[in-house]
């Protein structure tokens, strides 16, 4: 670490706090300021930085890994890398500017230009001529340095390539690009514009670059270059009339580096005012365009100096075309600079250490290029402001890729050839037309292809309309492309929220709804055919036995000598128990039949009531299936029909339906009137007929149950054996429940059982009662059992067969 | 009369039709007598349960009845309306006290008629022949057929193993002939039943061709 302060002017050794230059009074501070204000620093520092010297050394040498790596970088990070080596070269530059070893040492290298272009800043201030040939030096130090740039930005456009590119992306725009032509004024930067416009306007034969001379008026218009010169220091007194000398003597060689349109310019400014700034204006002003896509390369704005070389000729025959053919938009000077992106802020901050070197006053300087970055600052945000949203930084790769073979075809070119018979007939005439001031965002507009470039394709699309009133109009009629462009109509999905109960009646409404449509429109394979064929044809076979058994004359098959020992029981308690006191018994008569058992319980019962009936025996009926109560009523209706002297509404009596299952039944067994108070007619039986002299299950003389459930059955079998173990108990059953009914038969908690149609037949005979109807029933049943019974066995053996034969198919395939 | 006969009579044999529509499969006709069949089922239990027992026993004690059937009636009527909040989701649970009344005393019930009604009556039936005053050669084969079947049938329905042993390890010889003997007498008894509700049907077929066939009969001769 240093402890002083090493003046860049003088190299005085300065106090390390010192701010000023204690011999020169050179400012330390607005350097540093300098420094920090430039915000391409940032980048510099943040990125790795890429010397061109290494660069060149890298690609020299060939390094494969190295180009590959290039090559693979995107274009972005290349562009940033051009802005960094240009800005190191720059940046290499200025320390030697300032460093004033350079001066003292007096061994300049002379391929090393930069120095000699600090050299001639320095002297820009000791004369006029001296001041020339720095300007001269400087155009010419800064177009070689233009030259690595434009070697290492390959990808980057120059002025030609961006006008192919318009003219072949937006051919109708080139008709107006190639008509107007871009002025000199479009390639070059706004600084220098305006320092051509303030020096012609000044009128001033001097051949002093812009820059200079503007500065020297505007930044300090006391010191003169006589006290330039005596300010000097005393380290560079010695030695100025040598490097006067000398550099007189370079200014001369380096006179022919000049620009070719610098040269130009001069000459014309020495010629004297041929040109007026106003048409500078318009031009810079036609060229707006042109600045809107020279923004989405920046590279060649902040290269805009270092390709002024390159675009000299350009430039040249521009003004030329420009002064012949003026715009049609024209701009004012203000609104130029607010369109104008702000290009060379480092050649503007070299500019104003050339005039702090020079040793003009300091606080003067200070002040203008403070005024001087505020306004760069307020013209930045105000470009920030006012630019296209499509900045360098945020153009898009598929916006580079904008197809360039894109042509609009022989309409195009018909308009092409019309729009410039009238565009020569209207320049004569746009030239007296007064410039226009535009609003921003008319000024901001640019061809909707840039933008999206997928309406760029369907533009091709437009019709030129070739009857009727429209004739030769494209596009006009929108509506009718849109009615050509036929889409698909979208498809909204719909969510209906059911609720279960309505799910509950969509799905019943379906089960009841389906078979239906099913039962027409599908068509049987044939394997359903066949396997329905079975389940179609034995049910109408054995409907055809059935019906064919009504019409013979089987009443008088053969029965079995053989009767049950529990229907001979039942007959007995029956015809005897009943009738042993020669008086009318008691009987509760329990129906627990489901009104599909009603047929066979009617020809099972019949015999028994008409028995009964005969006898004028009191009945009592009760049920505690719902169905029961029915089917005991029509039971004891058929009876009686066949007993016309029974008297039925007084001996029977029906209770009816008895409620609870088990509870009920074990309610009527322990307190028959008051759990059953009235019989089905609601009246109080238990007062007012027979059932006066009852109070207990027990006073009934038999229960007879009637039941085609065994479940039931055994309820009502269990309770009796619990509750009234006193009361016969006799069984009127199905043949269904005969098996399970059977085991309380023979364990005597039931004391007699009349089970099916062999138990009804086996009573009536016992009874001797009319035995055709049951008998004649009988038959059919045997009849159809013995189709069962075939049906079984036929079926056992296809069941059978299907065993055997998939068996001893695989086998043989083993 | 004789009109009205008539007109259900033919009803009947309408829907006896429709029913045996189903030996073509599933229809409409068959669907809708079985649909008719459940709602007048449906509508005759309930007008049998609205007349014969909640207006005469829910009811009419409190109007008809004594002192003693009054207060003895709100118990049941207290329990009937605790069942309506079974209706909602939120108090459901006061049904809880209801059923569990109906659930308690029922299992009582049936738990003692089935002990002394079934248990001890089969007990006695199955023993009853090897008792010593009764006991021959004959009753010595029927009771031991009783025994074999009753100790084999549960015994095909013994589908747990002791803990600790290999379930997958087979079981003795003698269980899979006893399990065997088992399914031959539940085949027996199944068939048994099978053919009784085969017969069962076969006579209510018989009667309702009988009554189609006599119906024909008497609509075309008169």
């Amino acid at each position: 670490m240093e402890d002083f302060i090493l003046c860049p002017q003088c190299n005085f050794e300065n106090p390390l706090f010192s701010t000023q230059c204690e011999n020169c009074g050179f400012s330390f501070n607005d350097q540093l300021q300098d420094k920090q204000d430039n915000w391409l620093d940032s980048l510099r520092q943040t990125g790795e930085l890429i010397e061109p010297e290494n660069v060149s050394e890298k690609s020299n040498a060939g390094n494969i890994d190295d180009n590959q790596s290039s090559d693979e970088t995107p274009d972005w990070l290349k562009r940033i890398q051009n802005f960094q080596t240009s800005d190191e070269e720059s940046k290499e530059i200025e320390p030697d500017v300032s460093l004033p070893d350079v001066v003292k040492e007096e061994s300049v290298q002379e391929n090393e230009k930069t120095e000699e272009l600090d050299w001639l800043k320095e002297f820009r201030t000791i004369s006029e001529s001296e001041e020339e040939s720095a300007a001269v030096e400087l155009s010419s130090a800064e177009s070689e340095e233009s030259q690595p740039d434009d070697d290492s930005s390959t990808p980057l456009l120059s002025i030609d390539e961006i006008k192919q590119n318009w003219q072949k992306e937006f051919p109708n725009l080139n008709n107006n690009v190639e008509e107007n032509e871009i002025s000199p004024a479009e390639d070059l930067p706004d600084w220098l514009n305006k320092n051509i416009s303030d020096i012609l306007s000044s009128e001033e034969d001097d051949n002093i670059p812009n820059e200079v001379s503007e500065n020297e008026e505007s930044v300090t218009p006391e010191p003169s270059s006589s006290h330039k010169s005596n300010e000097l220091p005393k380290w560079l007194t010695g030695s100025t009339k040598q490097s006067i000398d000398e550099l007189n003597i370079d200014n001369d060689k380096e006179e022919q580096s000049i620009p070719v349109w610098l040269r130009e310019i001069n000459q014309k400014l020495d010629e004297g005012k041929s040109q007026q700034p106003e048409d500078e204006t318009e031009n810079i002003g036609d060229s707006e365009l042109l600045f809107n896509k020279l923004e989405m390369y920046p590279e060649s704005e902040k290269d805009g100096l270092i390709d002024e070389e390159s675009q000299t000729l350009d430039i040249e025959e521009k003004e030329q075309e420009s002064q012949s053919s003026p715009s049609a938009l024209v701009f004012e000077n203000d609104e130029i600079d607010q369109f104008s992106v702000k290009p060379f802020t480092t050649n503007s901050e070299d500019f104003e250490e050339s005039y702090i070197l020079s040793g003009y006053d300091s606080e003067g300087i200070d002040e203008e290029s403070e005024d001087y970055e505020l306004s760069d600052e307020e013209d930045r945000e105000e470009k920030q402001l006012q630019s296209s949203p499509f900045s360098f930084d945020e153009i898009p790769d598929w916006l580079e890729k904008i197809d360039l073979n894109y042509t609009e075809g022989e309409i195009d070119g018909i308009e092409r050839k019309t729009g410039e018979v009238i565009s020569e007939t209207d320049n004569t005439q746009e030239q007296d037309i007064q410039k226009a001031n535009l609003p921003e965002w008319l000024k901001a507009l640019r061809p909707i292809e840039v933008v999206t470039p997928k309406i760029s394709n369907l533009k091709s699309q437009k019709r030129i309309e070739s009857a009727g009133p429209l004739a030769g109009f494209k596009g006009v009629l929108s509506t009718e492309q849109v009615t050509k462009s036929y889409t698909t109509p979208p498809t909204y999905s719909v969510k209906i929220k059911l609720t279960d109960k309505q799910k509950i009646h969509a799905k019943l409404l379906d089960e009841i709804i389906s078979p239906d449509i099913s039962l027409g429109l599908k068509a049987p394979s044939k394997r359903v055919v066949f396997s329905t064929l079975p389940s179609l044809l034995i049910p109408l076979l054995f409907l055809t036995i059935v019906v064919i058994t009504q019409f013979l004359n089987i009443s008088n098959a053969k029965t079995s000598d053989y009767f049950p020992a529990e229907t001979v029981r039942f007959h007995n308690l029956i015809t005897g128990y009943l009738n042993q006191n020669q008086e009318a018994g008691n009987l509760l008569v329990i129906n627990e039949v489901d009104a599909s058992a009603y047929p066979e319980i009617n020809l099972i019962s019949g015999g028994i009531f008409e028995n009964l009936f005969v006898n004028n025996h009191w009945i009592t009926a009760i049920s505690t299936n719902p169905n029961g109560v029915i089917v005991a009523d029509n039971i004891l209706s058929s009876a009686k029909e066949k007993v016309p002297s029974f008297n039925y509404s007084e001996r029977v009596i029906n209770l009816g339906y008895l409620p609870g299952n088990y509870l009920g039944i074990q309610s009527f067994l322990s307190n028959p009137q008051l759990t059953m108070p009235i019989d089905i007619n609601k009246n109080n039986v238990w007062e007012s007929s027979y059932l006066s002299n009852i109070d207990s299950v027990n006073d009934f003389d038999l229960i007879l149950l009637i039941s085609d459930n065994s479940d039931n059955a055994k309820l009502w079998v269990e309770q009796v054996n619990l509750l009234a173990p006193e009361v016969g108990l006799l069984l009127i059953s199905t043949t269904q429940s005969i098996p399970l009914m059977q085991p309380y038969v023979k364990s005597n908690q039931i004391d007699g059982m009349v089970g099916g149609l062999s138990g009804g037949l086996a009573f009536n005979l016992l009874a001797n009662n009319d035995t055709n109807e049951i008998s004649r029933y009988s038959s059919f049943v045997q009849i159809v059992a013995i189709f069962f019974i075939g049906l079984l066995v036929s079926g056992g053996l296809a069941s059978f067969l299907k065993k055997i034969i998939p068996f001893s198919s695989k086998e043989k395939l083993k | 009369m004789m009109e009205n006969q008539f007109f259900w009579l033919l009803l009947s044999f309408i829907l006896t039709i429709m029913v045996f529509s189903f030996i073509f499969g599933d229809n409409p006709l068959f669907r809708i007598a079985t649909y008719f069949f459940i709602g007048v089922s449906s509508a005759y239990v309930f007008v049998l349960l609205v007349n014969q027992v909640i207006i005469p026993k829910l009811f009419l004690p409190f109007f008809s009845g004594d002192l003693n059937q009054r207060i003895l009636q709100i118990v049941p009527l207290f329990l009937s309306v605790l069942l309506i909040f079974k209706l909602f989701k939120k108090t459901n649970q006061i049904v809880n006290i209801s059923l569990a009344i109906l659930v308690g005393s029922g299992a009582a019930i049936i738990l003692t008629s089935a002990f002394t009604g079934t248990i001890v009556p089969m007990l006695g039936m199955i023993t009853e022949p090897f008792s010593l005053n009764s006991l021959n050669i004959q009753n010595f084969f029927s009771g031991f057929f009783l025994i074999l079947g009753v100790i084999s049938s549960l015994l095909y329905f013994q589908k747990s193993s002791i803990t600790g042993t290999n379930t997958f390890q087979s079981s003795p010889k003698i269980m899979v002939i006893t399990k065997y003997i088992g399914a031959i007498f539940i085949g027996l008894s199944l068939g048994s039943i099978f053919a009784g509700v085969v017969i069962s049907s076969a006579i209510a077929l018989i009667e309702r061709i009988n009554f189609v066939i006599s119906f024909l009969y008497n609509l075309i001769i008169g």
